[in-house]
């Protein structure tokens, strides 16, 4: 989901509004950062019950954190933190509990956002077979995204998914630039051997 | 080789414009150079583009909603729902001020009650109503749901089938009752109200579940008069969509908790009639039946002020169930805390399983409870508001092009305000998503649907 410069003075200004007291603010940065949420709780997470309920808890810690933000980065550096941070809790308690919800994460994943692929493909364009091998490429390489390492899959996600800069990950994940550099460039090595092992098998 | 090595871990780098001056010179000679790079850069480009056109997610439709409810009650950077929700009491559990503007002290505004009002409407709850219009349009619910009074008589039916507590301070909708212990318990109603009042509308729907107690309204005991009809048993309350001028009326006080008990009683012991619709049919009955039950929509046809008689005292529990005074569209403010008035506020409410409905529906649920609304997880009651009217208030819907929508209040007094707010201002509804509603949780999901999606 990538964002532009002025989308980052809009958030800025809500920003503001809000801390001065305007929650129709906080509704507004709500309406706009909604599926940038839900979809990278879902991404991390998985299912998407899993992702709803974060979701929610994130956009609350949202409007109960964000008067301590302090502008130093961008807002949606800053929303992708407090979301990894939240989807890592997540986990780690799930881990803990033995919480067997994933296992219909593929399933559900694919659903998800099958259903979008399937309406993209409704159309009867010429080039449908080149998008069905699209579709299916998209398709293993969301199921490998999704078992990928976190560390990798975090960094992926913001990078090649959200598009964020490499300064921008470098602040949501607290990672110093050259980390930053050779764990991306890792993590894209990670997906990249996982699908040509999926595809020669 | 060092230089060819150190390339190919700054591939990444050179495909994110990373590289520049020295860097990037290296890097174009290296794949000038090395015939062996060239292929894994063009698959790392393949996998960024790959992942780059995965289809954006799109947040579920309640989720705007649900948080707005989750923080309805919070100050800016300071949680007060704690405090809220030791209070106990339901008039205690009235949320403190917000310090915010716009948002103070939203459930002493006249036109809460109407807002909580239609949505109780919308599940066939008929609150203590005097109509200066005459219903115009009809509620078609997609079938029939059941709603039970309490049991010491406090609860009659209300002109939709609903019926309604007036002591209770909100309303109960519990689902999960099946259709004998409905049966059983209608008949049980019936005879007690024969017994002790004038005759009331029958239960109208057979049907599985819950029990409405009285939320933001009011006094339904009224005595009928004499030209009010008889409501049909095989009539579905649901026949709701009342369009006229009402009045609400709903209190909280200092009985609330035992009346919170009680209500937790009554759900332990299913005993009372029930009326109202439910989002299926009825288990007892035939699709023909369940058929001929949505189809018997008479309720647009009768006038409200013919169920309710407006000077009418209610005796026992509830001084609060007194029904409002001639004023019509009145919305009176109790001696025991937590009402409102609502002046000439006009109501429309229609649902699918009739006519299409031409405007935005409203779809909620709600499960758990702290004795406000209760629905089984898994019931999904629909209505849809197609107008609200009166005192300032008007109903719009927002984000128009987004999948979710809020209604959007405007308040004359109070500026804008969004329904989940407003009803979680009154201290007796809680929304969040049905799916994470657990006992004890009161949940509720607003969604604005267009009838063209």
């Amino acid at each position: 989901m990538k964002e532009t410069a002025s989308a980052g003075s809009v958030d800025n200004e809500l920003v503001r509004r809000f801390v001065d007291g305007d929650r129709s603010a906080f509704e507004e940065l709500v309406v706009r950062h909604q599926n940038r949420v839900y979809g990278f709780c879902l991404r991390l997470l998985g299912s998407p019950s899993l992702a709803e309920e974060a979701a929610q808890e994130v956009l609350v810690k949202v409007f109960k954190y964000l008067p301590r933000f302090r502008g130093e980065s961008k807002f949606t550096t800053w929303l992708y933190r407090v979301t990894l941070n939240h989807c890592r809790n997540v986990q780690a308690y799930r881990a803990r509990r033995h919480d067997k919800r994933h296992d219909s994460l593929d399933a559900e994943t694919t659903d998800d956002e099958g259903s979008t692929r399937r309406r993209e493909l409704a159309d009867d364009r010429p080039d449908a077979e080149e998008d069905l091998l699209l579709a299916e490429r998209l398709r293993m390489m969301k199921e490998e995204l999704a078992k990928l390492d976190p560390i990798w899959k975090e960094i992926l996600l913001l990078r090649d998914v959200e598009g964020q800069s490499y300064e921008e990950i470098g602040n949501a994940l607290d990672l110093p630039p050259g980390t930053v550099k050779s764990r991306i460039h890792r993590a894209r090595g990670e997906l990249k051997t996982r699908l040509k092992r999926r595809i020669k098998t | 080789m060092t230089t060819e090595f150190a390339a190919q871990e700054r591939l990444s780098e050179y495909l994110d414009g990373e590289l520049s001056g020295d860097e990037l010179t290296r890097m174009e000679a290296a794949l000038d150079a090395d015939p062996a790079l060239r292929p894994e850069l063009e698959e790392l480009r393949a996998l960024i583009g790959d992942l780059g056109s995965l289809p954006e997610v799109q947040a579920p439709a309640g989720l705007l909603g649900a948080v707005l409810a989750s923080t309805a009650d919070l100050a800016i950077g300071l949680d007060v729902g704690e405090a809220v929700a030791e209070s106990g009491q339901f008039a205690a559990a009235l949320p403190p001020p917000i310090s915010t503007a716009a948002n103070v002290a939203f459930w002493k505004t006249p036109w809460f009650g109407a807002v909580a009002a239609v949505l109780v409407l919308g599940v066939g709850v008929m609150f203590s109503m005097q109509g200066t219009s005459q219903p115009e349009s009809s509620m078609a619910p997609p079938s029939p749901m059941a709603f039970e009074a309490a049991p010491d008589g406090s609860s009659v039916p209300s002109p939709s089938g609903a019926l309604v507590d007036a002591d209770a301070g909100d309303a109960v909708v519990d689902a999960g009752i099946g259709a004998e212990a409905e049966e059983a318990a209608r008949e049980r109603l019936a005879d007690r109200l024969a017994g002790e009042r004038e005759p009331e509308p029958e239960p109208l729907m057979e049907a599985a579940t819950p029990r409405v107690m009285n939320g933001v309204t009011a006094p339904t005991e009224a005595p009928a008069p004499a030209s009010r009809p008889v409501p049909r048993r095989s009539q579905p309350d649901s026949a709701v969509g009342p369009d006229g001028v009402f009045e609400a009326e709903w209190e909280g006080g200092e009985d609330s908790v035992a009346m919170e008990e009680e209500l937790e009683a009554e759900a332990r012991e299913p005993s009372i009639g029930s009326v109202g619709f439910a989002p299926e049919p009825p288990s007892g009955l035939a699709e023909d039946d369940a058929a001929a039950l949505a189809d018997d929509v008479t309720m647009a046809d009768e006038p409200l002020e013919d169920y309710l008689d407006p000077a009418a005292d209610v005796p026992s529990r509830s001084r609060r169930s007194e029904s409002a005074p001639a004023a019509t569209g009145a919305m009176r403010r109790g001696d025991s805390g937590g009402s409102g008035r609502v002046a000439d506020s006009s109501v429309a409410s229609k649902s699918g399983g009739g006519a299409p409905p031409s405007l935005d529906e409203v779809t909620f649920t709600g499960a758990g409870g702290d004795g406000t609304l209760r629905l089984a997880p898994g019931v999904t009651p629909e209505m849809a508001i197609t107008a609200l009217r009166g005192n300032g208030v008007t109903v719009d819907t927002i984000s128009a092009s987004s999948s979710t929508r809020v209604l959007q209040l405007t308040v004359a007094e109070s500026g804008a305000a969004n329904m989940s707010q407003v009803l979680r201002q009154h201290g007796a509804l809680q929304y969040g998503r049905a799916p994470q509603a657990s006992e004890g949780q009161v949940s509720l999901r607003l969604t604005m649907r267009s009838a063209a999606e």
